[in-house]
């Protein structure tokens, strides 16, 4: 045959094929195989991953335990501001709430590719709990209580999270000290922008965003008052329809390891 | 051969779990240019496939660009040639691109650019090891014969 007519022959068949499996996949169909699969090949992924951090990773064990207490002390606000909304919604019989129970199903990171690994922050991450476990799509991903990323695909045994900072990424959500709301939209590296809130609310940098909660047709969603971040810097135009705000969250995004995933 | 499919597969594993820069899209073009065989299209589906599965993207979806990407290496190779540093740059640097702007990768041009470098470096290593041959420029195209 000539040589032409075999490149030709060659390529359209493989590309039938794609095509062919590209539609099988949006469907759903191909979940199973595609998840032994990624299942075979997981191990060498974290193996990689692991014994990166574990060569590269040059972060002083004292920044680490004061990031570490940093996160605790956040969490401490808000839980205590929660506590005393909670308690004042107790005395008041109409304005009692009963959130769903959850439970946090921890979870492997097993991939975060990044341009340059250590240095510059993924925007994506894969984890190694899927519909198996119960993990649905838009699920929650969390350290403690604050907000890691949302799933965005699951197979049977891993799942493809979206991270706070992924440029697709949105959420409403609000100023923990004076109630302001707002959407946060991600920018990459370890940053997000907070956007859509109104001239006349309050926001003042050093403010910490926390989500408003919300709940999926799935059963899946993002609870109430899971941290995002501080402001970091605001844009207020009076020429604007509405003020913007720059967030950077206090979590490393190139050091996860392991995550958590609130399970409904 | 078998050098080529280890260092597909370390490739694979890199750029599932630690990098977006596109490793095996650099090593297949090299394969490509240097080879000239029809089994790299063979070689790119099922290194696109193992991709999205890793990645957990839609099936099918790298394939096809890689697929399209050494097609058009193909057809360029039948008027010029493509055993030269010059292209070897400029291919990796514009697959690089486009891969990266449609798979929404960041840092998108500085990507590009290293991973144009690695693939000049990687073409480099093939002539000075003189795997496939590719240093006797007087062999005859395949499809010429």
């Amino acid at each position: 045959m000539n040589k032409r007519r075999k490149i030709s022959l060659v390529f359209f068949v493989l590309l039938i094929l794609s095509i062919l499996l590209f539609v099988f996949s949006k469907t759903g169909l191909l979940n199973t195989p595609s998840s032994i699969i990624a299942k075979i090949a997981s191990p060498f992924q974290s193996t990689s991953l692991t014994a990166f951090n574990f060569l590269f990773s040059s972060r002083d064990e004292r920044i680490k335990q004061l990031e570490e207490e940093n996160k605790d002390l956040i969490k401490k606000i808000v839980d205590q501001d929660s506590l005393s909304r909670e308690n004042a919604a107790l005395h008041d019989q109409f304005e009692t709430s009963s959130p769903r129970s959850s439970t946090l199903l921890p979870a492997k990171v097993v991939g975060a590719p990044s341009f340059i690994p250590g240095i510059t922050d993924p925007t994506i991450i894969i984890i190694d709990k899927g519909t198996d476990d119960k993990v649905k799509e838009g699920s929650a991903i969390v350290i403690k209580n604050i907000l890691v990323g949302r799933v965005v695909s699951s197979s049977l045994y891993f799942s493809k999270v979206d991270l706070v900072t992924h440029p697709s990424f949105l959420l409403t959500v609000k100023d923990q000290r004076s109630g302001a709301s707002g959407v946060v939209k991600g920018e990459g590296g370890k940053q997000m922008v907070l956007d859509n809130v109104v001239q006349s609310e309050d926001i003042k940098t050093g403010d910490l965003i926390v989500t408003k909660g919300e709940q999926r047709q799935n059963g899946a969603g993002i609870p109430p008052d899971l941290i995002l971040g501080k402001v970091a810097s605001i844009d207020k135009k009076p020429s604007a329809v509405f003020q913007k705000g720059e967030i950077i969250s206090p979590l490393d995004f190139s050091d996860l390891s392991t995550v958590f995933i609130v399970v409904y | 051969m078998i050098l080529f499919v280890i260092l597909l597969a370390i490739s694979i594993i890199l750029e599932s779990s630690l990098t977006t820069i596109p490793l095996v899209l650099i090593l297949l073009l090299n394969f490509t240019v240097a080879s000239r065989k029809t089994s790299v299209f063979a070689i790119a589906f099922v290194c696109g496939i193992l991709i999205d599965i890793m990645l957990g993207n839609t099936i099918g979806k790298t394939s096809i660009f890689y697929m399209i990407t050494l097609l058009i290496v193909f057809l360029y190779e039948r008027k010029f040639d493509t055993q030269t540093f010059t292209f070897v740059f400029i291919a990796s640097f514009l697959s690089s691109l486009f891969y990266l702007v449609i798979f929404e990768a960041r840092f998108v041009l500085l990507t590009a650019l290293i991973s144009a470098v690695l693939g000049i470096t990687f073409f480099w290593l093939m002539i000075a090891a003189d795997r496939l041959h590719i240093r006797d420029k007087s062999i005859k195209l395949e499809y010429e014969r």
